[in-house]
């Protein structure tokens, strides 16, 4: 076989050999047989086969062979990394633990709330082409209202004067009794135009949407509806009677058309026609589809014109404008805030765990030393303890991820039980962008932390290199104080958000009200127009309404620990409806609008615990025969009579003619604590009875008011068994859910704050545990020399003071940016007060005082002789 | 010439033929073409170019180890042994052919 053969054929130098060496031995073979040389070679040639095939699939099964060795050798290699890791986590449990544990705590937290952040603020509503959605709001230039439903009539103006939409329709909204295969029970219930499920451009869930053929008896169930109540079983067809009126199901709305009409039960079809229209009430939520996103400024301007427009031609109109808001805008809206204020808590909480965490491990990195030192004569290349670094961090990293999916499954559920409703309405869950979240969160970390002993060597190398002895001692302690101090910054931040919120909830829940809330509970009752007819026509002889306001009254007055009770059309948290009024002799002045308007029975007011400020209360007595009477409150009082007394004057409202004013009651903050109370009027529900459902009972109770709720309950029943009972809550409980926004940023804030609190300290303790234990001998002299052990302690205490005090600084600094994201939340303080700031940086001394009290004691039990005949 | 086995057909076959081969000893490639030819009274004779990728495929399967060595007439070659796990597979495979053997004979052997 000669050489020139073997080239282009690639055949390996040992299979090679091997072949020729049995070529040889053959031919020798042959020759002393009696060939000659030539015939020999040739004869040896024949018998071998083709040796240039043979010597390559040798070849091949050769290098196939080395592969797997060098495989099986790559493997090995992979497994005793993994086990020296494995070994330095099983000789530092303590270590691996904490450092787990804080990486998944925050990566949990973080990932929680990812998922609320994403479903609020990044994901699109689940309509089709969700941007062109928008809502058509009035708004009223003097109260200064930026949304307000519009009149009926002005539905049909916006719909057939303008051309920037493909669609445009309305809903309203109402509270109704239904009766479905049962009792009669509560139920939102949605009026639809025609024309709403065109602008949603949702295909129903099953069945078929309205058509205008269908007249008014037909009806769609909601899906969350269908499937709470029925399980998804076939309705079609059923009938369900709503408000006293049978009508057919036809169909099952989807679960996305929430997102533009907030949750209902039941839709049915409006009834309202461009004749029977009305400029008010303002009940109709306009809802259009533009016909594309950016068209948005052209409809905005193309409807202001409208609006100046339909001003000009009705005086209803007047000092209304419009406001075009695109659907996602407004869900989004008023959350924002909230959700970025505690994204960004938990983002810091994220950086200080991942301080802390680098702590941790370059700590004992250095404890380290020594046996990467071996490891590394004994021939632990760079890469390999690159790759023993990476899979260390990937072990941390793996190992607090999935703790934080499991911290995350039980956060998202948290949350979404303290969630206030109006902040995520859709069921949050750990999905595949949450997880996604988490993992991108998870990588950068790794990373991270597999180069922080990269690092280290490179820098220790570095400094060989330039001659120097390796001060890795001292430039890691600086390192680690730089770590501290940044943990104490970014504590003192979260403190200072703490404190800020907590008393603004603390503000919130007491400030001034103008009525009580405790021991009074109330409940929503829904008449029903079948049993209770509210003809305009002969108002306010309203006699069903009447008697059983009366009746009712009665009947609960007379139960036994209750103080006092009353009816109302709003209890004391609700805003309600307003109403514009003239004065009688006089002229209402520039600038005032509306007032809110309250039907009250003349107990309501010593339930709520209402203050009169002059006159007198309502009078018991009277009814629809007798003179009308009505209260206004202080902040009406002041602005309709700005001059002179409101007592003994008239206003008139509702076109229905004057009432004599017999009384100022003090302000009630029925638009929240956070806004001046607007101007209100109260009328006698006697004299003028509830024209709409609710009708709203409040009861005054001398024990624990929830226990008197069954009791509330059979005094209703018992005078009609068809009225629907909801919303039955107690004013405390009302309260607190008015500020539940504020209370949810809180309370994470809080538990945030807390935990970087403990971080920083823990971050202290580990710096002057390892100074007092590398200045062992230093001590020891001081000591020797006539130091006292409290002197000792004091400095070390006074060092933590020195590591902390930047960071408190820096944190101050910043916090006063960052407050400024929570100033939609906070309450009765500026986001700068001194007071807050000031004992966030107490807070945070002490808890580095506290981290420094143990190290202290150490070193000052320092035994001098012990530590100066040791070495160092 | 006797009729040869070549590496398509009974490879299963060479590859024991090769284990018995080497149970003794070590052997070079060449010495065990030799000795199957030898032991098999002159019956077997191996496709030489058959049997070096045979040898090969049993070391990388760990059937064989391999070491270089000299031979009988001081030259370079490279010899092969059997491994443990080669001595099990030997003896599993051997009875199973001899299984095989035995039952064909049978067959044949009730024909007279």
């Amino acid at each position: 076989m000669g050489r020139g053969r073997d080239e282009g054929r690639d055949i390996d130098p040992g299979v090679g050999d091997e072949i020729r060496f049995h070529l040889d031995g053959r031919i020798e073979e042959l020759m002393q047989g009696g060939m000659d040389r030539a015939e020999a070679e040739a004869e040896a040639r024949r018998l071998f086969g083709d040796p240039e095939r043979v010597g390559a699939e040798c070849t091949a099964v050769h290098r196939e062979q080395r592969r797997r060795e060098e495989r099986r050798a790559r493997i090995d290699g992979l497994r005793m990394d993994a086990r020296l890791v494995l070994r330095g986590v099983r000789r530092n449990p303590g270590l691996f633990v904490s450092i787990v544990l804080t990486l998944g705590v925050a990566l949990g937290a973080v990932t929680s709330l990812f998922s609320v952040a994403d479903r609020v603020l990044l994901r699109p509503l689940p309509l089709p082409a969700p941007d062109e959605v928008v809502y058509l709001w009035q708004n009223d230039r003097v109260t200064g209202t930026v949304r307000e439903p519009a009149g009926t009539a002005d539905f049909f103006d916006f719909r057939d004067r303008t051309d920037a939409y493909q669609s445009v329709s309305m809903f309203t909204l109402s509270s109704q009794s239904i009766v479905l295969g049962g009792e009669p029970r509560f139920a939102a219930t949605l009026q639809a135009e025609v024309g709403l499920p065109e602008v949603l451009a949702l295909p129903p869930r099953m069945g078929r949407w309205f058509t205008s053929e269908d007249g008014g008896h037909v009806a769609l169930l909601s899906e969350s509806f269908w499937q709470n109540e029925f399980a998804g079983e076939d309705v079609l067809g059923a009938t369900v009677t709503v408000g006293g009126v049978p009508h057919e199901v036809i169909g099952i709305v989807p679960a996305a058309a929430t997102s533009v009409t907030g949750p209902v039960d039941v839709w049915t079809p409006t009834g309202v026609t461009a004749t029977t229209a009305t400029r008010n009430p303002h009940l109709a939520r306009v809802v259009a589809r533009l016909r594309s996103a950016d068209a948005l400024e052209a409809a905005r301007t193309e409807l202001a014109e409208l609006a100046a427009l339909m001003e000009i031609e009705d005086a209803a109109n007047l000092n209304r404008g419009v406001f075009v808001e695109p659907v996602a805008e407004f869900a989004r809206g008023n959350v924002g805030t909230t959700i970025q204020v505690v994204f960004g808590a938990t983002l810091l909480l994220l950086l200080i765990a991942a301080a802390n965490t680098a702590l941790l491990l370059t700590a004992r990195a250095e404890s380290e030393e020594r046996p990467t030192a071996i490891h590394s004569a004994l021939g632990a290349t760079s890469t390999r303890l690159a790759r023993r670094g990476l899979m260390e961090a990937a072990l941390f990293v793996g190992v607090s991820a999935a703790l934080a999916l499991g911290v995350a499954a039980a956060g998202i559920r948290a949350i979404g039980w303290l969630v206030p409703p109006s902040l995520a309405d859709q069921a949050l869950s750990l999905d595949v962008r949450t997880i996604g979240f988490a993992l991108l969160i998870a990588i950068p970390l790794t990373a991270a932390f597999a180069l922080v002993p990269a690092i280290r060597a490179r820098g220790r190398d570095l400094q060989r290199s330039l001659g120097h002895a390796a001060t890795g001692g001292r430039s890691a302690g600086r390192g680690r104080a730089i770590l501290v101090t940044a943990q104490s910054a970014l504590a003192t931040v979260l403190l200072v958000g703490a404190l800020l919120l907590g008393v603004s909830v603390h503000n919130l829940m007491n400030a001034r009200l103008g009525f009580e809330t405790e021991s009074i509970v109330r409940m929503s009752l829904v008449l029903g127009d079948v049993d209770y007819p509210r003809d305009f026509a002969v108002y306010p002889e309203l006699t069903e309404v009447l008697t059983f306001q009366r009746e009712l009254l009665d009947a609960v007055e007379r139960i036994p620990g209750v103080a006092a009770a009353g009816m109302t059309t709003n209890h004391p948290l609700d805003a309600g409806f307003t109403n514009s009024i003239s004065i009688e002799d006089g002229s209402v002045p520039a600038g005032v609008g509306e007032l809110a308007s309250r039907m009250v029975t003349p107990g309501y007011f010593e339930t709520v615990g209402s203050q009169l400020v002059a006159g007198r209360w309502m009078d018991r007595g009277r009814g629809t025969a007798d003179a009308g009477e009505v209260l206004i409150n202080r902040t009406a009082a002041e602005v309709l009579f700005p001059e002179g007394e409101a007592l003994g004057r008239a206003i008139g409202f509702w076109g229905a003619g004057f009432r004599e004013i017999v009384g100022v009651v003090e302000d009630e903050a029925f638009a929240g604590q956070r806004v001046e109370a607007p101007p209100a009027f109260y009328t006698n529900l006697f004299q003028t009875p509830a024209v709409r459902d609710p009708l709203v009972l409040m009861a005054r109770t001398n024990g624990d008011p929830l226990d008197m709720v069954p009791r509330l309950r059979n005094a209703v029943r018992a005078i009609d068994s068809d009225i629907a009972i909801y919303d039955v809550a107690t004013m405390d409980e009302t309260l607190r859910t008015s500020v539940a926004r504020e209370r949810f940023a809180g309370q994470l804030v809080t538990i945030f704050a807390s935990v970087a609190l403990v971080l920083a300290g823990v971050g202290v303790f580990g710096v002057l545990a390892y100074m007092v234990a590398r200045r062992r001998r230093e001590i020891g002299v001081r000591l020797v020399l006539g130091a006292r052990p409290d002197q000792v302690r004091r400095w070390v205490v006074l060092r933590s003071l020195r590591l902390v005090l930047p960071g408190i600084a820096l944190g101050l600094v910043t916090a006063v940016g960052a407050a400024r994201l929570l100033d939609g939340l906070v309450f009765g303080l500026s986001t700068r007060s001194p007071a807050v700031y000031g004992a966030a940086a107490v807070v945070l001394a002490t808890a580095a005082l506290l981290g420094a009290s143990l190290p202290a004691r150490d070193a000052a039990a320092t035994d001098p002789g012990l530590s100066l005949r040791n070495d160092g | 010439m006797t009729p040869s086995i070549d590496s398509t057909s009974l490879y299963g076959t060479l590859n024991l033929l090769v284990l018995g081969a080497v149970r003794d000893g070590p052997l070079h490639g060449l010495a065990i073409a030799r000795a199957i030819h030898r032991r098999s009274s002159d019956v077997l004779s191996v496709e030489e170019g058959a049997l070096y990728p045979a040898l090969h495929r049993l070391e990388r399967d760990g059937l064989l180890e391999a070491e270089w060595g000299t031979s009988e007439n001081n030259r370079r070659a490279k010899f092969y042994s059997i491994t443990p796990r080669g001595q099990k597979h030997l003896e599993k495979e051997s009875a199973r052919w001899l299984r095989h053997v035995g039952g064909v004979r049978g067959v044949l052997g009730a024909k007279g």
